[in-house]
């Protein structure tokens, strides 16, 4: 049994439809992040497991139990906002109880609970005082304690980080992983930062316009997208996408670019038509880090060259198409080509339908 | 030199709205005959507290000897109860209006606004008519009623354009907490909101108290309050005016809103102006 299944989701405001058909299960202990850009629904989603939205169809069951038209406070979860949302006039322990007193838990048991809880965040010193008297960080750790500190069946979190400065996300990234480890708590988090969906989440659902793409577990998501949206919402720089045709040749399936260009050989045996090739950068490289087996060594020329630090970015002209390779820092103009793509990791995605063949 | 001419000018302004309560005062401890004898702005010669001790105790109000006092007491039995209740009522408004959308809150709204546009000689009638329905009329109920039902639109608006600035989530937690419409509303939304109970309570109370058309059509001989008292007292025709009496009756009825200006308006400038709540 999941402990938390959305089941046939559809939602509107007005005449636009935010939500259409969503379905999705969390297991028991599960890390979900619901990854998606802004504007596609995922606040409201959330919003409707949480009980503060009514959904127009569908169900949401959290726990074996349908609780679509239950009301927020007795659906068992805890949510952890953006904005934090803490109350400004309650200072951190009183913040941290409310949700306890509000539910008859006796003074003495919700002092006890709070102080559990403050010592799993290290906030204890923090307790007396004002939320307006909280950094940031310290702010997002009240509003993460006062969600835990009433042990809930299913938590949700909406973009709790991106309020935060780089270093500080990195930090609170790693503590929230902690954090489900310990409680072996069931969560669904919201973000539109991928790379915080790659590194917390145990699967992924990939939302756009209302829509769910794709669930899987990150490197799933990562090395076999669904379709165009997810290749090309993943992975930074993200996945190379190149129109072209298939054409038979000799019984040996090739890759046209549109534009002209080396023409690819293709592992596989494809059917013939318009089509559009992925391949992510890191599969675009120098042909010494690549397989030998499933290189293939076009003749393809450096436009532009970009270096991060780690490693450069490399963009070639190949027919109409732009792609991005990853190469080491120490690669110059010089010795950049000749240039190897790994045919092995290459995705192949129907034009007219968006999805991966 | 700007900062002179600015101090000159703030000083002029003062003075010119000084004057009047300064010659009010001074005649209001003088003795009838120095008022006829003498300046107007001229200090009392030989002060004395006379004519406050008659205006509160024994100056005919119409045709009652009785002073002032039982007056002043009426504008405090009115006042207070009119100033909580339609305080109270216009927060829940503001709250509910803001926080918990409902269907029709859109019209609602669109009413109160409305409700603050009238101009209250177009209610006279039909509110007479509903509280002599009611059997209020000619009570200090009554008028308590009218100024409830005045005051609502108002403060509504003040505290919805105030909770306006809270943001939506605060409350999603709240709920999520466990906490209902009330629940809500008395621990998280009220202790925000104290500077702008301030601000309505401060401009109800003076809005009421200095009320007169209200008070002259819906009280009795009995049940008036003070600035209706105030003019019966003023009005009266028999013998000569006792102008210091006059002075001293009014300055009773204007204590009480001067004194919370006095105290309050510190806290009122604060919630005029205060900001946005942050989480
Ligand atoms: N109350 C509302 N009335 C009308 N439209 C709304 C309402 N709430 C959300 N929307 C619309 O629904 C869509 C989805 O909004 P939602 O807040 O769920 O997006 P999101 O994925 O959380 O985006 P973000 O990452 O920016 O938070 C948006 O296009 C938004 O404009
Ligand atoms: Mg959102």
């Amino acid at each position: 049994m999941s402990a938390l299944s959305v089941q046939d989701i559809g939602k509107r405001f007005g005449a636009t439809p935010v939500l259409s058909g969503v379905s999705l299960d969390v297991a028991e202990g599960e890390f979900m992040v619901l990854l998606g850009p802004s504007g596609c629904g995922k606040s409201t989603l959330l919003n409707i497991v949480a009980g503060l939205e009514e959904p127009d169809a569908g169900r949401i069951v959290i726990g074996g139990r349908d609780v679509t038209r239950v009301e927020p406070r007795d659906r068992d979860i805890a949510m952890v906002f953006q904005s934090y949302a803490l109350y400004p006039t309650m200072s951190v322990r009183r913040n941290m109880g409310f949700g306890l007193r509000m539910r008859g838990t006796s003074r003495g048991e919700t002092e006890a609970l709070v102080q559990e809880a403050a010592r799993l965040l290290q906030i204890e010193p923090l307790l007396d005082r004002r939320p307006s008297q909280l950094s940031g960080g310290q702010r997002q750790r009240v509003a993460i304690g006062r969600a835990i500190v009433r042990k809930p069946a299913v938590f949700l979190f909406d973009e709790p980080l991106s309020n935060l400065d780089a270093k500080l996300r990195a930090e609170t990234r790693a503590e929230l992983r902690d954090l489900h480890r310990r409680l072996a708590a069931t969560m669904l988090y919201v973000t539109h930062d991928q790379v915080e969906a790659m590194t917390l989440a145990t699967r992924i659902a990939v939302m756009n316009r209302g829509v769910i793409e794709q669930v899987g577990p990150p490197q799933e998501i990562y090395d076999r997208p669904a379709s165009l949206f997810v290749a090309g919402f993943t992975g930074s720089p993200p996945m190379n996408l190149i129109s072209g045709e298939i054409v038979a040749r000799e019984g040996q399936a090739i890759f046209q670019p549109d534009g002209g260009g080396p023409a690819l050989p293709l592992p596989e045996a494809c059917r013939p038509g318009k089509i559009i090739l992925g391949i992510r950068p890191e599969d675009v490289s120098d042909p010494l880090s690549l397989p030998e087996i499933s290189r293939w060594i076009p003749h393809i020329l450096p436009l532009r060259m970009e270096a991060t630090g780690a490693d450069t970015h490399v963009t070639f002209a190949w027919g109409e198409a732009r792609i991005t390779g990853r190469f080491k820092p120490a690669v110059t103009e010089k010795n950049v080509v000749p240039v190897a793509l790994d045919l092995a990791k290459l995705s192949l995605f129907d034009p007219a339908t968006g999805l991966r063949i | 030199m700007t900062r002179v001419a600015l101090y000159a000018a703030l000083l002029g302004a003062a003075l010119l709205f000084l004057i009047p309560l300064y010659v009010v005062g001074t005649a209001s401890l003088k003795p009838l005959e120095e008022i006829r004898a003498g300046g107007l702005f001229s200090l009392p010669v030989a002060p004395t507290f006379a004519a406050w001790a008659k205006a509160w105790g024994s100056a005919c109000v119409g045709a009652n000897c009785v002073g002032l006092k039982g007056y002043f007491l009426n504008s405090w039995l009115m006042a207070l109860p009119a100033v909580a209740i339609s305080v109270a009522v216009g927060a829940i408004n503001g709250y509910a209006l803001t926080k918990w959308w409902f269907r029709g809150s859109e019209f609602l709204f669109g009413a109160l606004v409305v409700g603050c546009l009238i101009p209250f000689q177009v209610i006279l009638i039909p509110a007479a008519r509903t509280l002599a329905t009611l059997g209020l009329f000619g009570s200090l109920s009554g008028l308590v009623l009218i100024h409830v039902a005045y005051g609502v639109p108002v403060t509504t608006l003040l505290f919805r354009n105030f909770y306006l600035t809270v943001p939506d989530p605060i409350l999603q937690a709240a709920r999520l907490d466990g906490a209902g419409f009330f629940a809500a509303f008395f621990h998280v939304i009220l202790p925000l909101s104290l500077p702008m109970l301030a601000v309505a309570s401060i401009l109800q109370f003076t809005g009421i108290w200095n009320d007169f058309l209200f008070g002259v059509v819906f009280t009795g001989p009995e049940s008036a309050p003070v600035t209706v008292a105030l003019n019966n007292l003023a009005g009266a025709t028999l013998g000569a005016k006792e102008w210091n009496v006059n002075m001293a009756a009014a300055l009773i009825a204007a204590l009480p809103t001067l004194v919370v200006y006095f105290v309050s308006g510190r806290w009122f400038l604060r919630g005029l102006t205060a900001g946005a709540i942050k989480a």
